[in-house]
C-alpha cells in the first residue's frame, strides 16, 4: 500500500477570547447574582452558598435569575449584569 | 464563578475553554446534587464557600487538575499516513470515529461529496456545541465520506444540521446531557424515495445504506465538529445504540393521515427533514388488537412503563 493523505474531520472554533472580568476587591456591599438552571436542588445549593457568604461579608443582597430549563440559554444577561456585582452559576446533576 | 461537581469538571473546563474563558474559576464539590437531602446540599454549600469567595475575589487561579481535551488533530489539517491501515488506526486512536472503521476522507472523495451539496465548500452551515466549532460544507462532507454516504445525501444532512443548530432545538443539551438521547432525523417527502431511504420493514435499521450512513454522518459531525466525545463533551451515562445512526423516513403511502411535513406547514411536493431529541425506540408490540380503541390501550400501557413520577 502506498502513502495516503486524508482530511481532518474536525471543525474550527472561532469563538474569540473573552478576558475574565476583574475580580472584586471585596464582597462588602456587593449585590450577588444567582443564575440558576432549574436542576433539582441547584437553587437550594446556590442560595445556601449566598446565605453562608452573607454571614462573612455584608453583601447588599442577591438577585436570582432562573432559567426555565437547563436545556436553553439564559436571556437578558446584559440587563442582569447591570443589576449585580458578581454572579454565581452552577453545573451538575 | 461556577460551582461544579466532580463528575462535570471535564465538561466545565472544555466549555469554558471553547467559549473563550479557559480560566473561569470553578468551585469543585462532590457529586451529585439532585436527589440529595437538604443536609447534604448544605454540606456541599459549606464545601463550596471558600472556593466561591476565592473565585470572586482572588486571582482566578483556582483551576484544578483534570481538564479534559481530546488532544486530537486540528481542523483543515491534511494528515498523511504510510498506508490505509495506519490511517484507520490513527482515526481510532484520535477518537475521530464512532468506534467503527470509516471510509478514509481523501481529497477526491471529499470534493465529490461537496459537489453533491451544490454549495461552496466554505459555507458555514452550523456552529456545533459543545466545542462551538463551525461545520462548513467541507467539514460535513469529510464526515459524510467517513460515514459511507453518497454525495446526493448531502442536502438531507445539511438540512438536518441546520435544524439541529437552531437554538430552539437545544443542541448543547442534547450533546452534553447525561441522558442517553440522540438526534433522530425524520425525512418526509419525495427525496426519501429518491435517495433510497427505507421506510418499510426494518425502518430503524440495519440494512439500508441511506438511513445508516446519513444517520452515522450526523453522529460523526456531532463528535468531530461538536466535540460530543463520550466522557468529554458527551456526558451520557450509558450512551445509546441510537447514537450510532438514527435516520428514518415517512411511509406516507401507507398512512391515512396527511404527510408529516404538510402538518408542519410545508407543501406536499416539498421534502423536509425534522430533528428530534429522542432515546432509542421502544417497541409497542401488539398481535391481537383489531380496533383503534384497543390499540391505543396497548400504546398507553406501554407508555406508562417509561414514565417515572416521583
Amino acid at each position: 500500500m502506498s502513502e495516503i493523505a486524508v482530511l481532518s474531520p474536525l471543525g474550527i472554533n472561532r469563538v474569540g477570547s473573552h478576558p475574565l472580568a476583574p475580580r472584586l476587591r471585596s464582597l462588602d456591599g456587593v449585590t450577588l447574582g444567582v443564575l440558576n438552571n432549574s436542576k433539582p436542588n441547584s437553587l437550594e445549593l446556590q442560595r445556601r452558598v449566598v446565605e453562608l457568604l452573607a454571614r462573612q461579608h455584608p453583601v447588599a443582597g442577591s438577585v436570582t435569575k432562573q432559567k426555565p430549563s437547563a436545556a436553553i440559554g439564559a436571556e437578558g444577561l446584559d440587563a442582569y449584569a447591570k443589576e449585580v456585582g458578581a454572579v454565581i452559576t452552577a453545573i451538575s446533576d | 464563578m461556577t460551582i461544579c461537581t466532580e463528575a462535570f469538571i471535564g465538561l466545565a473546563r472544555e466549555e469554558s475553554k471553547n467559549l473563550g474563558m479557559p480560566d473561569l474559576p470553578l468551585a469543585i464539590i462532590k457529586h451529585p446534587i439532585g436527589g440529595e437531602s437538604l443536609a447534604v446540599i448544605h454540606q456541599r454549600a459549606d464545601d463550596a464557600l471558600a472556593q466561591v469567595i476565592r473565585g470572586l475575589t482572588g486571582d482566578a487561579a483556582t483551576r484544578p487538575a483534570g481538564a479534559a481535551s481530546s488532544g486530537a488533530a486540528t481542523a483543515n489539517e491534511h494528515l498523511t499516513f504510510a498506508n490505509e491501515d495506519e490511517a484507520l488506526e490513527a482515526f481510532h486512536t484520535r477518537r475521530l470515529t464512532d468506534g467503527l472503521p470509516v471510509v478514509l476522507p481523501t481529497a477526491e472523495r471529499v470534493q465529490a461529496m461537496v459537489a453533491g451539496s451544490g454549495r461552496p465548500a466554505s459555507d458555514v452551515i452550523a456552529v456545533v456545541p459543545p466545542r462551538w466549532a463551525e461545520a462548513t460544507v467541507e467539514n460535513i462532507a469529510i464526515n459524510a465520506v467517513m460515514a459511507g454516504c453518497r454525495p446526493q445525501y448531502m442536502p438531507v444532512l445539511i438540512a438536518a444540521l441546520q435544524a439541529a443548530a437552531d437554538p430552539a432545538f437545544g443542541l448543547y443539551s442534547v450533546q452534553a446531557t447525561t441522558h442517553p438521547c440522540a438526534v433522530l432525523m425524520l425525512v418526509s417527502g419525495p427525496i426519501a424515495q429518491e435517495l433510497g431511504l427505507n421506510f418499510r420493514h426494518g425502518a430503524f435499521g440495519p440494512g439500508f445504506r441511506a438511513n445508516a450512513s446519513i444517520g452515522r454522518a450526523m453522529r460523526l459531525v456531532l463528535v468531530n465538529v461538536g466535540g460530543g466525545i463520550p466522557g468529554e463533551g458527551d456526558q451520557a451515562t450509558h450512551g445509546s445504540p441510537a447514537k450510532f445512526s438514527y435516520c428514518v423516513a415517512e411511509n406516507e403511502a401507507a398512512t391515512p393521515w396527511e404527510p408529516f411535513r404538510v402538518t408542519r406547514g410545508f407543501g406536499k411536493s416539498d421534502s423536509t427533514v425534522t430533528v428530534f431529541s429522542g432515546e432509542g425506540p421502544h417497541n409497542i408490540n401488539d398481535h391481537v388488537c383489531t380496533s383503534a380503541e384497543t390499540t391505543l390501550t396497548v400504546v398507553a400501557d406501554t407508555m406508562t412503563t417509561i414514565v417515572f413520577l416521583p
